[in-house]
C-alpha cells in the first residue's frame, strides 16, 4: 500500500522550516508593532501642538529613538532569525 | 470591615458669590487696581515640567490660547495616580532577570531568545511612554479668562473643552477615600452655563485650592463686568 498523504507531509516537514515559520511570526509581530510606533510619533506631535511646552522636543526625540529601535530589532530579525 | 471613604464637598453656588460680592467692601489692592489675580501674575512661577500643580507655568502655551490669555494654573492628575503603572513598568523591566531561574525561552535557540528579550524591552518602552503621555498631556488650565479641558481618549482622538469663568455656575471640590485624604488630591466638579455643562478636573492636588482660586476668579470677573472691563 502507498504512503499516506500525511506520513509524507510530515517527513517533509523539516525543522528548518518550522523555525523559518516562527520567523515570520516573528517578523509580523515586530511589524505590527513598528506601525504603534509610527503612529506613535504621530500621536506625540499632536500632543506637542496641542500643548506646547518645555519637555516637547525631549519626548519627540524619545519617540523617534523607539521607533529607530523597532527598526533596528526588525532588521536583526530580518537577518539573524 | 474598611471604613467608609470620607468624602468632603465644598460648594460654593454663584448666587451666594453674588450677594457675597455686593456686599464686601473691596481690599485697598484691589480698589487700587492690583488685584489678587493681579497678584498671582506676579508670584513666582512653577519652573518643574512635571509638576502636577502648576502656578503660573513658564513656556507652556495651548492650541486654542490667545494671544493676550495668560495660563494661571495648570493642572494634571495627582502624580499618586501613575503609581499603577509605574509598577507594572519596573516588573515587566525586571522579568527578563527571572529566565535564569524559570528558562521558559530554552526552547527557542539562541537567537530568536534573544530577539524575544530585545522586543519585550521596547514593548515596555513602549507602554511606559503611553502611559506617560497619557498623564503628561491630558490637562486641566485656568487662564485669566477661561476654564479649559484637554483630553486625549486614545491614540490620536482629542477632545478640548473650554468656558469662560463667567459662566462658572457652581464650584464642588471631593475628595474621598483614605489615598485622596492623605496625599490631598481629588476632583474638582464645575457646572457651567456654557455648551458642556460640566467639567471634572479628576484626581487634580489640592482641589480646595483650586475651589477657593475659581472663586476668587469669579469674583475677578463680576468685578470686570460692574466696572465694565470686560475683554
Amino acid at each position: 500500500m502507498d504512503g499516506m498523504p500525511l506520513d509524507s507531509l510530515i517527513s517533509g516537514f523539516s525543522i528548518s522550516s518550522v523555525w523559518g515559520i516562527a520567523k515570520g511570526f516573528y517578523l509580523l509581530g515586530i511589524g505590527i508593532y513598528l506601525i504603534f510606533a509610527m503612529v506613535m510619533i504621530r500621536q506625540v506631535q499632536l500632543m506637542s501642538n496641542t500643548l506646547n511646552g518645555t519637555l516637547n522636543l525631549p519626548l519627540k526625540l524619545v519617540a523617534w529613538v523607539h521607533l529607530g529601535l523597532v527598526v533596528g530589532v526588525f532588521l536583526l530579525a530580518l537577518a539573524a532569525l | 470591615m474598611a471604613e467608609e471613604p470620607k468624602e468632603e464637598k465644598i460648594k460654593i453656588p454663584k448666587q451666594e458669590l453674588k450677594k457675597e460680592l455686593e456686599q464686601m467692601e473691596w481690599p485697598s489692592d484691589v480698589l487700587h487696581g492690583k488685584s489678587k489675580v493681579a497678584k498671582i501674575r506676579d508670584e513666582h512661577h512653577t519652573r518643574n515640567p512635571l509638576a502636577a500643580f502648576s502656578v503660573l507655568p513658564e513656556e507652556v502655551e495651548f492650541e486654542t490660547q490667545d494671544p493676550e490669555e495668560k495660563i494661571l494654573l495648570l493642572a494634571r492628575r495627582h502624580l499618586m495616580t501613575n503609581l499603577k503603572w509605574m509598577l507594572v513598568g519596573v516588573l515587566m523591566l525586571v522579568a527578563p532577570f527571572w529566565l535564569n531561574y524559570f528558562p521558559i525561552l530554552a526552547f527557542l535557540p539562541s537567537r530568536f531568545q534573544l530577539v524575544s528579550v530585545v522586543m519585550w524591552y521596547l514593548l515596555t518602552i513602549g507602554f511606559l511612554l503611553e502611559n506617560f503621555l497619557s498623564w503628561y498631556f491630558n490637562v486641566y488650565i485656568v487662564t485669566d479668562e477661561r476654564i479649559i479641558d484637554v483630553d486625549f481618549y486614545s491614540l490620536i482622538y482629542k477632545r478640548i473643552s473650554a468656558a469662560k469663568i463667567d459662566h462658572i455656575e457652581d464650584v464642588t471640590a471631593t475628595t474621598g477615600g483614605a489615598a485622596r485624604n492623605l496625599f490631598d488630591f481629588g476632583t474638582v466638579s464645575i457646572q457651567t452655563a456654557g455648551e458642556k455643562r460640566e467639567f471634572e478636573f479628576e484626581d487634580v492636588p489640592h482641589p480646595a485650592r483650586i475651589v477657593k482660586f475659581l472663586n476668587l476668579m469669579i469674583m475677578e470677573e463680576e468685578k470686570e463686568k460692574m466696572e465694565g472691563r470686560i475683554r
